[in-house]
């Protein structure tokens, strides 16, 4: 342990030195709010200016995701954040629109082991704009108690609404739906992207979602589909793990999440193209990229950490989760969880993201 | 006489000894410049946040001139192609050019000029290692001049004039980068860093040299890198697929060394080789469309530019501007019945009483909107407060709850609740004015209470009805939050795929056409208002 802090401080050192000895000014990120902010403060934010080494100040505001606002502030030459939380469809958009920053590859911190950042992630970095932040992911759940008998252990199971009465809470979009639909119907995870890429597999997730259509209530914002469940509006939903992770962990709420079937999504944080705080911005992101700290916030939520190191340092460190539990079985991104799931694939998306979205939009209105 | 006679020519004097006229003059210019004083911030206010941004949404949502930037040589020689067979070398040849490499800005200087298709400047290929300045010349000779690099100099000694704090005055010289760049390319988000860094020790004389010419060979590529991932996610749109195509081509064409180029693309990209991705190429050629308000509409130009119907899976939003306009309506229609009563009640009640249910009208707008729908969500689930209560009263069995959320019915309860306020106000305002004597003079001269309601007193609140309709009405068309959250599978609308069109997939020009289009959705309803009741009748309060 003395021998890593050791390390990190020593990479730290060599990152910051350009640094040092500059005006402080605040910068300013751009985040989902709720509890996952809350865990990038404490994890990032607080530890920003409390350590006298790096001394700065980051200050979460929230935003709705998309990068219309972004587009905005950069085409228009008026930048109010300095960095921006993004999906993994935004992060490559933005960064081939040119609206973010490319960002120096050598000055973030390397792994204990010396592997550099880039390929400590867990997926392929897709290009020089991102900094690492956290996976989540979209994945089935139930209430303890709700089914007699058998109780749903695959996202098969989630679709069959014969063996597991009930209504389903799915989300009003179509991301992570067509990719589960299609592992309920029997395809490899593997093999998810390679059916999506032809029509006939299209149609196919979309008759696979046509078997739950009468049974469905949709959701449109995170809160709902734990509302659905523990009120029994709903016997499964599908939910941000985050969620129903904090609902366990913070509440004990008696929900059993079904592993099998998830669809991971890639959370980055980017540095808005133009900022008037380039440095102050930069140094945040070398210091919230660092493994210590992305391990960090795992102390507060359920999102996995991206470094592979981060996720090592939380392994064997438990109980790590700060009421003193243990947190890697909350994690999305574990060997055990990952057995039968995909990462979502942000190139297919960015192909087909928008007449997917027609066709889903004009399938919810059926 | 001669003294009487200068008199009368004389110009009437005030008491300082200045003409009246002048002097009336100039007091009424004084009263006019105060008046136009008092009226310039508002106006200023109105053109800054309303005209400004309305033209701005109107210009958007015609204007392709992206993708014209991106492909000039292509779309100049596009038309004489026949569209049906795969195109020849000199199509390929030309796309090959207009992805991958920037001459484009070397040529037309960003000056929308005429491209000439012959101009040999287009196939000179500028060698990634330099060098440069011979090449650069040689696509365009006015490279080689002084004159051509001033503007740019310009702008860098501009911002090295700048006085601040050394921040400031670093943010300076970093918006000149985004300067230069946005005069080079059509481009506002590309910063020129390299070219700023070299002009900026130039005397503005002495012939730019290589270095010159490398940077602005760098600068212009990472511009042409932002250009292209903008225009393919335009280019996406219009068929699935360009995305990824734009993109590996774009890496792959730095292998291609020699023509034919017809047979290098295929292989790099079998895309290539797909007559349907030619085809919708031209859809997009005209500077200048029409397309994006087709595609608001499910339809889209075919490539002889017939309007056709988007592919089956793809048609949407007719059944979403149907729906829209559906409880659009459905919701006026009941707040008019809700309110009207309402209204009544509350201009005819005493005082202390009226008082009272004033407040309780106005209430909703003390509460948050989220604790309102939150509150109704409580009240009409499948497992809310009625059914839980028709259930236990027996009214209804434990199977046949009733779905009173997530659907059409949640939306229209809770969208009358929040607009019902916007309703009864202005009819209440203009029923408070009808004195209660017409009534009563109606009746005594013979009317039932029924004909003299329907004769006497409904006539009279017609001006108050239409504020309220046309309020509401308005309102309603444009929701989207409250839908989506109460809605479930009818929760979206056209304003959602509005917000979906600028913030996620950046198709900004068809969220554009469709705003407008509820604008003049808008318009029409004024308009047949004003055909049918008059629009001096319309009485807010």
């Amino acid at each position: 342990m003395k021998n890593f802090i050791r390390t990190i401080t020593a990479a730290a050192v060599m990152a910051m030195i350009g640094f040092v000895g500059q005006a402080v000014a605040e910068v300013t990120v751009a985040s989902w709010g709720g509890a996952y902010t809350m865990s990038q403060q404490k994890a990032y934010a607080d530890t920003f200016s409390n350590s006298p080494l790096v001394g700065g100040k980051a200050n979460f505001i929230n935003y709705n995701g998309g990068l219309g606002e972004v587009r905005t502030q950069v085409e228009s030459g008026t930048i109010k954040w300095d960095i921006v939380d993004v999906l993994p469809h935004e992060a490559r958009v933005g960064c081939d629109e040119g609206l973010f920053e490319e960002l120096p590859r050598d000055v973030f911190a390397k792994a204990p082991d010396g592997t550099s950042m880039d390929e400590d992630i867990m997926v392929p970095v897709p290009n020089d704009c991102v900094a690492p932040q956290i996976f989540w992911s979209y994945m089935a759940f139930y209430k303890k108690g709700t089914f007699s008998g058998a109780q749903p252990s695959t996202i098969g199971d989630f679709f069959d609404v014969k063996k597991f009465p009930g209504k389903r809470g799915i989300h009003t979009w179509a991301n992570a739906l067509i990719e589960m639909a299609l592992m309920a119907d029997g395809v490899a995870a593997g093999d998810v992207y390679k059916v999506m890429d032809t029509k006939a597999g299209i149609d196919r997730a979309f008759a696979k979602l046509d078997t739950i259509k009468d049974h469905v209530v949709f959701w449109s914002s995170g809160a709902k589909p734990l509302e659905f469940v523990s009120s029994g509006e709903a016997s499964m939903a599908l939910a941000y793990n985050g969620r129903v992770g904090a609902a366990i962990l913070s509440e004990g709420a008696p929900f059993v999440p079904v592993w099998d079937g998830q669809v991971l999504e890639e959370e980055w944080l980017v540095m808005v193209k133009g900022t008037p705080n380039y440095d102050e911005a930069l140094r945040f992101m070398i210091h919230a990229s660092a493994p210590y700290q992305q391990a960090g916030q795992g102390k507060y939520i359920n999102y996995g950490p991206m470094r592979k190191s981060a996720l090592d340092i939380i392994k064997s460190n438990e109980p790590w989760f700060h009421t003193g539990v243990n947190i890697m079985e909350h994690m999305p991104n574990t060997d055990e969880h990952m057995k039968n799931a995909v990462f979502a694939n942000p190139a297919w998306w960015a192909d087909n993201g928008d007449s997917i979205s027609e066709r889903f939009t004009a399938w919810m209105g059926k | 006489m001669a003294s009487n006679a200068s008199t009368v020519s004389q110009p009437l004097l005030t008491a300082d000894g200045t003409p009246l006229k002048v002097s009336l003059k100039r007091s009424m210019r004084r009263s006019k410049l105060r008046a136009i004083g008092l009226v310039l911030p508002p106006l200023l206010f109105l053109m800054l946040l309303f005209i400004i941004p309305i033209g701005n949404l109107l210009t958007r949502s015609v204007d392709d001139r992206l993708i014209n930037y991106q492909m000039p040589l292509t779309f100049s020689i596009i038309e004489k192609w026949d569209s049906q067979t795969l195109p020849d070398e000199e199509l390929f040849e030309a796309v090959y050019y207009d992805l991958g490499t920037i001459n484009k800005f070397l040529i037309t200087n960003n000056t929308g000029r005429e491209v000439n298709p012959d101009d040999p400047g287009w196939r000179v290929i500028i060698p990634k290692r330099g060098p440069y300045k011979e090449p650069i010349l040689k696509i365009n000779p006015l490279w080689g001049e002084v004159e051509t690099w001033m503007p740019l100099s310009r702008i860098v000694h501009n911002s090295l004039e700048y006085e601040g704090s050394k921040k400031e005055k670093r943010n300076v010289e970093k918006r000149a980068q985004f300067d230069i760049c946005s005069y080079l390319t059509p481009l506002t988000n590309a910063a020129c860093s390299r070219l700023f860094k070299v002009l900026k020790n130039w005397d503005q004389q002495s012939l730019p040299d290589e270095k010159f010419y490398k940077a602005l060979y760098k600068d212009l590529s990472s511009a042409h890198k932002f250009l292209t991932g903008k225009s393919s996610t335009r280019m996406n749109y219009e068929k699935p697929g360009w995305k990824s195509l734009v993109n590996k081509s774009r890496r792959g064409f730095n292998k291609i060394k020699n023509p034919p180029y017809k047979e290098a693309m295929i292989k790099i990209e079998k895309r290539w080789g797909d007559v349907n991705v030619w085809q919708s190429l031209v859809a997009m050629k005209d500077p200048f469309t029409s397309g994006y308000y087709l595609n608001a509409f499910d339809r889209k130009y075919d490539v002889d530019s017939n309007v056709i119907m988007q592919p089956e899976e793809r048609q949407v939003y007719v059944m979403l501007w149907w729906r829209t306009l559906l409880l659009s309506l459905i919701v006026t229609i009941g707040c008019l019945l809700l309110a009207y009563p309402t209204a009544h009640l509350l201009a005819t009640l005493p005082l202390k009483y009226s008082n009272l249910l004033m407040i309780c009208v106005l209430m909703p707008f003390w509460t948050s909107l989220l604790v309102r729908i939150v509150a109704w969500m409580v009240m009409l689930q499948q497992e809310g407060v009625i059914n839980d209560v028709l259930v236990s009263g027996g009214i209804l069995s434990d199977e046949n709850r009733l779905p009173m959320m997530y659907n059409f019915t949640g939306t229209v309860i809770v969208m009358i609740q929040i607009l019902l306020p916007f309703m009864i106000l202005p009819i209440y305002s203009v029923m408070k004015g009808i004195p209660p004597s017409y009534m009563r003079a109606a009746q005594n001269l013979g009317a039932t209470p029924s004909l003299a309601f329907l004769k006497v007193y409904m006539p009279q609140t017609l001006p108050g009805i239409g504020a309220g309709v046309i309020l509401v009405f308005i309102v309603a068309i444009g929701y989207y939050i409250t839908p989506e959250l109460v809605g479930g599978k009818d929760g979206k609308l056209i304003g959602n795929m509005v917000a979906y069109h600028m913030q996620k997939s950046l198709n900004w020009g068809l969220a554009a056409a469709m705003g407008t289009v509820l604008l003049g959705a808008i318009l029409i309803l004024y308009w047949v208002y004003d055909k049918i009741v008059g629009i001096d009748n319309m009485k807010l309060a």
